[in-house]
């Protein structure tokens, strides 16, 4: 790790203390952090020695890269994990081929057993890895020989926390989340697809204050992974209400009502998104009239249609054949059972001596 | 316009026609009040600061025109030119704080109420001052 | 992954196969009951004997006759804030009407949810109420099995279940959505074979005893 604090980083970068502090309020109020956490995280990130930061993606569409680069007022976060920090990232940087790799090693060994490592992407373990290679290595090799030699590992996008896009039936590459291949090292899953830039950065500024977040069940941090979307949405009472948009155009999509009909996953996704916004606070899916997708929820590509309503059912199969042929299967049995039914009630018929209405009377009351 | 690009792409726009959010009567600001003047009764008696984060609640409209009547404004306004611009005032009650911070491009990115003395910000940091006297001796030595 | 899976699985698998089963069960037993064969009536139908009249004993058996009013009302006002309770929850909340609106197309606005998790509340009280009459009652608790109190307990699941998601209790949301729907799935899967086939049966079994005691000359 490199010698000097991060407000040195900072002060040599041209930047003041007092810009110092604003992006660690507009920090520690993404992470929602107490006033008090707030005040010790400001001086613990000032006092904290510049942490080394090494990005390497997989099998990944790099949109999460671009969710970290593409704000339009950099953060504390960007600035430190992008300006000061970023000592290897093959798509940001202009170096390319044998001497990136180069320099990569370098990188990596001169800060062995003390660097970030973020990946973004999911990794293809199947046949030998054969199906994401880079420079010689499969994906699988290479992450495991970055991580050996990480501190921690944070998993930058659903992806990389849960397999995601390529992990999506018939996931025909094997691919796999980091941490079925990470086992040693802390493993940080900060989902999405792609996840909030202030999301990503918030994470790592608060492992690099504080260590490890509370985790939720997926390996989440609890600060900005612990509500449901429909927990926070400000249309919530409309849901409440029962004030549903039928369609994306109609009467109740322009009053900004409940998008549930429309397919919206907020009640099962755990995200910031109603909360932290997108777009430095600009608005959020559903804000647009759009509903939840569930992104930055593990499977969110194979449970059932988008616009398919939570109660309903996922679409996999055809309501037409499946009912119908219950209805035939149903009628054949019926008409079986009957068949028998009557074929025992002739043959008691048939061994009565008469069928005198006085036999009946006798046969119910006796 | 808004609503129509031509006779043929007529452009719908869905603005919400009201804002659902906020507590009938101000109860959301009539709250906030509350808790600040608990703060300043503490720092009153143990000088401990307090920082409301305000930006986080999604204060609606109304509620924020009931805040910014109540808490009026007071003698002191510092402007801050780093980094998009900060806006600091202390409001009518002495110690209770108003700051603003700016991202670059004028958005609002974060908005606090401190119960302090004077809000951490504003002071000169003595790091900075060793860097400036140096600076200042250099040049006018 | 959690709940999750067990929501995948109520909105997937479980949904088909519970829905197969109660269509497959139903068209059975109703083809069953319609091909049996009946006892031949020799004799003249009485005068007075109607079968439009003779459905009229689907409608009047909603309230009981004046001579039993006094032993059975209570219980049959329990029974129906079960039933009303019961019908307002399902077919008054969006999400099911939503899942209704998937299977057969047709829709209808729904209520607040407030109203529904009161009318749900309120039926499952009532529900709780008629099985402690079941137990309690000497001659009720005789005559009743295994049926009884299994379709009873399906039949209560989906209420406390559904009144636990919808206020977020029980842990986690996804794993108690997942539950509920899965204990309605078990409810429509158990329908066609126990006791809860009344709600279809009830209107052949009222019309035909009404049509039976019209041909006998007592319409009811």
């Amino acid at each position: 790790m490199s010698n000097e604090t991060i407000s040195e980083s900072f002060r040599k970068a041209g930047m003041s203390r007092r810009a110092f502090l604003k992006f660690c309020a507009a920090a520690a109020s993404v992470l929602a952090l107490s006033p008090a956490e707030a005040g010790e995280m400001t001086r613990r990130l000032a006092q904290a020695r510049r942490p080394d930061v090494i990005y390497l993606s997989y099998q990944e569409c790099t949109g999460c890269l671009e969710s970290l680069t593409r704000s339009f007022s950099p953060g504390i976060g960007h600035l430190l994990f992008n300006d000061i920090s970023l000592d290897f990232d093959d798509t940001l940087q202009a170096a390319a081929g044998e001497a990136a790799e180069a320099a990569r090693m370098t990188a990596m060994k001169k800060a062995w057993g003390k660097y970030i490592l973020v990946v973004d992407g999911s990794v293809s373990p199947k046949d030998g890895g054969v199906y994401c290679t880079a420079a010689g290595k499969s994906s699988v090799a290479d992450l495991q020989y970055a991580a050996s030699g990480a501190q921690a590992v944070v998993a930058v996008g659903t992806c990389a926390s849960f397999g995601g896009l390529p992990f999506a039936a018939p996931n025909p590459t094997g691919a796999v989340p980091i941490s079925e291949i990470v086992k040693d090292k802390p493993v940080i899953n900060v989902s999405g697809c792609p996840p909030i830039a202030e999301v990503i950065t918030g994470a790592l500024l608060y492992y690099v204050s504080f260590g490890v977040p509370a985790l939720d069940r997926h390996g989440r941090p609890v600060n900005f992974y612990g509500n449901t979307i429909h927990d926070r949405c400000y249309r919530r009472p409309f849901y409440d209400q029962g004030l549903f948009a039928h369609t994306f155009d109609d009467e109740g999509a322009r009053r900004g009502w409940c998008l549930f009909e429309l397919g919206c996953k907020g009640p099962v996704t755990h995200n910031a998104c109603a909360t932290t916004k997108w777009n430095g606070g600009t608005s959020y899916p559903i804000e647009s009239g759009h509903g939840c997708l569930g992104c930055s929820e593990p499977n969110f590509w194979d449970r059932g249609g988008f616009y398919r309503p939570l109660s309903t059912p996922t679409g996999h199969w055809s309501g037409a054949q499946v009912l119908g042929g219950a209805a035939v299967a149903g009628a054949a049995v019926g008409v079986a059972v009957a068949g028998v039914a009557r074929a025992r009630q002739n043959k008691k018929d048939d061994h009565k001596p008469d069928h005198k209405p006085a036999d009946k009377d006798h046969d119910r009351n006796g | 316009m808004v609503g129509m690009v031509d006779g043929h792409n007529r452009v719908i726009s869905i603005q919400p026609a009201h804002d659902p959010s906020g507590a009938p009567g101000g109860a959301v600001a009539r709250a906030l009040l509350s808790q600040i003047a608990e703060a300043v009764d503490v720092y009153i008696h143990h000088y401990i600061p307090e920082i409301i984060d305000i930006g986080a609640l999604g204060l609606s409209a109304p509620e924020r025109a009931i805040l910014d009547q109540a808490l009026g404004k007071g003698e002191i306004s510092v402007e801050i030119t780093v980094a998009g611009g900060s806006q600091i005032e202390e409001t009518q009650f002495a110690g209770v704080w108003r700051v603003r911070h700016y991202g670059e491009g004028g958005a609002l990115q974060t908005e606090w109420i401190e119960i302090t003395d004077v809000p951490e910000i504003i002071k000169s940091d003595v790091a900075d001052m060793a860097a400036g006297l140096k600076s200042l001796r250099e040049s006018w030595a | 992954m959690g709940g999750g899976t067990l929501l995948d699985f109520a909105r997937g698998p479980g949904m088909e196969w519970a829905l197969a089963i109660l269509v497959f069960g139903i068209v059975w037993r109703l083809v069953g009951i319609f091909t049996l064969k009946r006892p031949k009536d020799l004799a003249e139908p009485r005068a007075g004997a109607s079968a439009i009249g003779a459905m009229w004993v689907i409608i009047s058996r909603t309230w009981p006759h004046k001579e039993f009013r006094e032993r059975v009302l209570h219980w049959e006002v329990v029974s129906y804030l079960f039933h009303g309770g019961y019908a307002v929850a399902i077919l008054g909340y969006a999400p099911h009407i939503l899942l209704i609106r998937a299977l057969i197309g047709i829709s209808w606005p729904g209520l607040p949810g407030g109203v529904i998790a009161f009318a749900a509340g309120i039926s499952g009280v009532a529900l709780i109420a008629l099985l402690m009459h079941r137990l309690n009652s000497p001659v009720l608790r005789k005559i009743s099995n295994f049926d009884d109190y299994f379709s009873w307990l399906v039949a209560f699941m989906p209420l406390p279940t559904g009144l636990m998601a919808y206020y977020h209790l029980g842990g986690n949301y996804e794993w108690m959505l997942g539950f509920h729907m899965l204990t309605g799935e078990i409810l429509l899967a158990w329908l066609p074979f126990g006791k809860i086939m009344h709600t279809i049966l009830f209107a052949f079994s009222r019309g035909t005893t009404g049509l039976a005691y019209s041909r006998k000359g007592a319409p009811l």
